[in-house]
């Protein structure tokens, strides 16, 4: 890596830590103005006293000034320290990680889903341009992005849990059952819900790209000099389409969590979509911001890993 | 270099080309000599490329009727029986594109795959078409690099083709198409998107491999200047059909076809083409377009020796007009012997 590369990885850095400040600041002030109270939770406990509850909101931070809350906390973050759960005063970073298994477990499987489908939806309709296949997959991807995921999660589980009884409604295992067959019906139709709905990016980006390689003069070119098809799909036309959509999946990997956010509700799977949902109803702060910045560092993350892997793959970029 | 006795390499006989709609290509008909060079010269849109595509087996939903016969080429000394291109199996069509006819095209830069070396690129053609590995496959690669006179070939494998100029990339593009010596080679324009001066050295370059490989060659072109300094015959197309097919002294000093005179005095001399200007002047007028051809002769509303006969009653058809002992020489005009000089 030379010096310019250094520097543009600085620069970088430098513009989503500023981005990850912003958001920190914008979700801690949102929460505190939010109405309700994470002390609501105390109050109606038997014997509670005032003098008691203003114990605890000390205990608690609570009775700081925002900004000295805010600055208290962003120490805590820097330090390894995201606090404790108002809730059971178990550490948040330890909360969120044993939360985050079934959300990585669910979110693999959803996108090997959608990648699979959505590259191949896009390369047929490109491949078949103008034809049957075209329009059909096009339709297909229209309809699966306007539909809504808790929509198309209840729709799954009225079909193939309560009609067809294939699969269980929801959880992440039943009870007693280790198996991995029971934990992959418990996996189904989260990741099909979750899976189905990405397809459109991927599926939509592909057609475009694969389109705009097959109209290349490189095609005919390739085809002139006696490559197979075999070859010019994988060699030109996919390698083409693909170098373009890593930058896209930085961008729209992360998405995958607010569609977690709603699948893992609709099939209560134990995840990090449900804790958020969770804590914000208990007014549980600590989690609530340690999940938003984990998601948010998250985001910056698969972005700038997409950026530099471009990058390192375009071969133009590199010389 | 042509030896018309021979049997030609490629043989077009009543070749009509449509995608679903009228003929773009109407009875094409014509031979190529071995290690010939034949300019194919007609307006836009009179279906050079078309024909040359079609008998590449290139074009996607056409229609393609008629015969396009490959002979034994010069490595197998015409002892091959002939191939007949149209209706062939697209994976026999595969295997003779690129080792027995192969294409250039206009604009080199987005013919060649952008993301591959220069390298990589030409050992992809090589592997397709030979057994070569390893150091052997190196050393064809540089070989013919060289050939195509790229002075540092060594250097150049390792580039990608926007690190090059115009004028390398078609000699990449060149290289690639002659890797696996084809007898036959289709050049659809390659030149025109070049600069005057570099357009001279492709010229001298194409015409050079021809005479050391012995390969033939189909030179597509707008620019009869350019025709006149590369090509043994021309073949003039218009709307579709050949209606001149002459030597290229013989086409140069008397046309025969009145369309092909009024692009000659519309033509400027090829001091002017390597100058910059020179793309073919058309006569007044338009070709008429696919649709609306009708039944007589297809240039009357833009020929000056127009008469409401013969050349409004009927087609005139493709007829020789070589005297005896005289080259092959063929017109689509049903006044020219009254026209003859
Ligand atoms: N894939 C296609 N589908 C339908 N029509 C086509 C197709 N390709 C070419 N044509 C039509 O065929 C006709 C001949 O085109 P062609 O490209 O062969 O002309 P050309 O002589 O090569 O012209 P130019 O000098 O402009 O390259 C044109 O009218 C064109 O619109
Ligand atoms: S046939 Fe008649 S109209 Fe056609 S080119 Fe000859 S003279 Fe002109
Ligand atoms: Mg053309």
């Amino acid at each position: 890596m030379g010096n310019g590369n250094l520097l543009y990885v600085l620069r970088l850095g430098g513009v989503k830590i500023l981005l990850l400040l912003l958001v920190s600041i914008t979700g801690f002030t949102l929460l505190h103005l939010a109405p309700g109270d994470p002390l609501s939770q105390f109050t109606l406990a038997p014997g509670m006293t005032a003098e008691r509850l203003a114990q605890i909101a000390h205990g608690m931070g609570l009775d700081q000034p925002l900004w000295r809350q805010y600055l208290h906390w962003l120490h805590g973050i820097m330090t390894g320290d995201w606090g404790r759960s108002f809730r059971d005063q178990s550490p948040v970073l330890g909360i969120i990680v044993s939360h985050l298994t079934a959300t990585i477990e669910l979110g693999l499987a959803a996108l090997g889903i959608s990648f699979s489908l959505g590259l191949g939806m896009g390369l047929m309709g490109a491949l078949r341009a103008g034809r049957t296949v075209d329009d059909v997959t096009s339709v297909i991807s229209i309809i699966l992005f306007s539909l809504p995921t808790f929509w198309l999660g209840l729709v799954f589980i009225y079909i193939f849990s309560v009609r067809l009884q294939w699969f269980p409604t929801g959880n992440f295992s039943s009870p007693g059952d280790r198996s991995i067959v029971g934990y992959l019906r418990h996996l189904a139709l989260p990741a099909l819900t979750l899976g189905l709905v990405s397809v459109p990016v991927w599926s939509r980006y592909m057609r475009t790209f694969a389109g705009e390689i097959l109209k290349q003069d490189q095609i005919r070119t390739a085809r002139a000099l006696g490559l197979s098809s075999g070859r010019i799909i994988v060699h030109r036309l996919l390698r083409g389409a693909l170098l373009p959509m890593i930058p896209v999946a930085g961008i729209y990997l992360p998405t995958l969590l607010s569609g977690a956010l709603v699948t893992e509700t609709v099939f209560s799977w134990p995840g990090i979509g449900r804790l958020f949902l969770d804590s914000l109803q208990y007014r549980d702060y600590p989690v609530v911001m340690g999940v938003l910045m984990f998601s948010a560092i998250l985001v910056l993350v698969s972005s700038t890993l997409a950026e530099l892997l471009h990058h390192v793959a375009d071969p133009r970029l590199r010389a | 270099m042509t030896d018309r006795n021979a049997a030609p390499l490629l043989s077009v006989r009543n070749l009509t080309v449509n995608f679903g709609g009228p003929d773009i290509v109407d009875d094409l008909s014509f031979d190529i000599g071995q290690g010939e060079i034949v300019a194919l010269v007609g307006e836009s849109g009179s279906g050079k490329s078309v024909g040359s595509l079609a008998i590449m087996g290139l074009l996607e939903n056409a229609t393609i009727q008629g015969s396009a016969s490959l002979s034994g080429g010069a490595s197998s000394g015409g002892q091959e029986a002939p191939t007949e291109l149209v209706g062939l199996p697209a994976r026999r069509l595969r295997a003779l594109r690129g080792r027995r006819i192969s294409m250039i095209f206009q604009d080199p830069l987005s013919s060649l795959d952008p993301l591959q070396t220069i390298g990589g690129q030409i050992r992809e053609v090589l592997k397709a078409h030979t057994r070569l590995t390893g150091a052997a496959l190196h050393s064809r690669a540089i070989a013919l690099l060289e050939q195509v006179g790229i002075v540092d070939p060594e250097g150049c494998l390792a580039l990608l083709p926007q690190r090059l100029s115009g004028g390398m990339r078609q000699r990449v593009m060149i290289a690639l198409a002659i890797a696996a010596e084809p007898d036959l080679l289709f050049a659809d324009e390659p030149t025109t998107a070049l600069d005057v001066t570099v357009q001279a050295q492709v010229l001298r370059l194409l015409k050079g491999l021809r005479d050391q490989t012995g390969m033939a060659m189909v030179f597509i072109t707008h620019n009869l200047a350019v025709a006149s300094a590369i090509a043994d015959r021309v073949i003039v197309l218009y709307a579709g059909q050949v209606v001149e097919d002459a030597p290229a002294d013989v086409f140069f000093r008397r046309p025969a076809m009145p369309y092909s005179r009024a692009l000659l005095s519309a033509a400027p001399r090829l001091e002017a083409v390597l100058a910059g200007y020179g793309h073919l002047e058309a006569p007044r007028g338009q070709v008429p377009s696919p649709g609306q051809r009708g039944t007589a002769c297809r240039f009357a509303a833009r020929c000056d020796d127009v008469r409401e006969t013969p050349c409004l009653a009927s087609m005139p058809s493709l007829v020789s007009i070589a005297a005896n002992g005289e080259a092959h020489h063929t017109v689509r005009c049903a006044r020219w012997e009254e026209l003859a000089p």
